[in-house]
């Protein structure tokens, strides 16, 4: 997941590079000379194709809504990244010595270090509630490596663990661990019950818990029996509206190794 | 006052999605007595119990009690109890999750016969 953060940073900032070295100014700047105009066109069309592909390498791995915020944060993070580079470029432009200005009653006052400051923190703020927001949001479960990708009579569904924790102890010290659904998009119309628990189960009608929740990710909670093993499995029972009943088991040590340690751990 | 409303109720719905029936039960002198109730801790009388056989045959059932117990006469077979709180919603006790039951008890019961 790192590495597709630094893609899309590299990309952006790739493309602003682009961007810069395609104009006439900047190019004199960047590269100590003018580019004919054709070069400068297909730089300038090579900064935006850049750019958008750092938006579907966002959008690819999370989703329009998460990709769109992170690869904004990015740009912002290329941009001015780029922008405070420019002053510290190898070779400056040369610019004509500039003249010395009346004094005009009318003139602004020299900025003061307080107002530099300022404009700093201003800049600096956003990057600094970006990184926050980066290091402490936690990954969608369905996102992450771990997620499991299969399909269960004619439906497709990504399956994981919410959080990689052992399950959490409730009342009558009942272990409980949530788990995440997402059935294709087209094939939520078709499913009537999505259903897990721990053991192959005895009949349809106590297939466990069932999946539920707005929004195309169902969660359910599902508790973990006393006497529990590892070679019981995590059962997945989708009925369809149809009527058809398919079940399909999981090898818990691959869907939640924290689960499998805790049920080895019990006495 | 209605968009307090609305938050109140938004906030409700999520606790009630969040409702998980929970289930102990443990023998004592060939009766296995079991306490239900929620994850959250509370009550949950008038639950359904049903104890059945792994042939699916009903062979006991009732409801938590107004202190969320539930107890029966320990079957001759090996058996499940379901806590049935709705569907979709249930708490399943194998026989080898009732504290008290030898891991073999079944197994060494079929050999002797």
């Amino acid at each position: 997941m790192t590495s597709l953060n630094i893609a899309v940073f590299l990309l952006s900032l790739a493309g602003f590079v682009a961007l810069a070295a395609g104009m006439t100014k900047h190019a004199k700047h960047l590269l100590r000379r003018e580019l004919p105009n054709a070069v400068s066109r297909l730089l300038r069309a090579l900064g935006w194709l850049l750019l958008a592909a750092a938006l579907a390498v966002g959008i690819k791995q999370w989703h329009t809504d998460v990709g769109l915020v992170t690869w904004l944060g990015w740009l912002t993070v290329a941009g001015l990244l780029l922008v405070f580079s420019l002053p510290r470029w190898p070779w400056q432009p040369i610019t004509r010595a500039a003249k010395p200005r009346p004094e005009t009653p009318d003139a602004p006052a020299p900025r003061s270090s307080r107002q530099v400051a300022l404009g700093a923190l201003l800049l600096t703020a956003p990057l600094a509630v970006f990184a926050w927001q980066l290091i402490t949001t936690p990954e969608q479960p369905l996102l992450r490596e771990d997620a499991l990708h299969g399909q269960i009579g004619p439906w497709t569904f990504s399956l994981a663990e919410q959080d990689q924790h052992a399950p959490e102890i409730v009342a009558l010290e009942v272990p409980l661990k949530t788990f995440v659904i997402r059935f294709c998009d087209a094939c939520q119309r078709d499913i009537r019950l999505a259903s897990l628990k721990v053991r192959q189960p005895h009949n349809p009608s106590a297939a466990g818990n069932a999946f539920g929740g707005r929004g195309t990710d169902k969660r359910v909670e599902i508790p973990i029996p006393r006497a529990a093993s590892i070679q019981d499995g995590l059962w997945l029972t989708v009925e369809g509206n149809d009527g058809s009943v398919h079940q399909q088991r999981f090898a818990i040590e691959r869907l939640s190794p924290a689960l499998a340690r805790f049920i080895e751990e019990q006495p | 006052m209605r968009l307090l409303l609305l938050l109140g109720a938004l906030l409700c719905a999520t606790a009630a999605q969040a409702h998980t029936p929970v289930c102990r039960c443990q023998l004592e002198a060939q009766q296995i007595s079991c306490q239900g109730g929620y994850d959250d801790g509370s009550s949950a009388d008038g639950i359904t119990m049903r104890v059945l056989a792994y042939s699916g045959e009903t062979l006991a059932d009732g409801v938590l009690d107004t202190r969320s117990r539930f107890s029966t006469p320990l079957p001759g077979q090996p058996f499940y109890i379901l806590m049935d709180a709705g569907p979709g919603e249930m708490f399943e006790i194998d026989w080898r999750d009732v504290a008290g039951i030898d891991q073999q008890h079944f197994e060494v019961t079929s050999t002797t016969f």
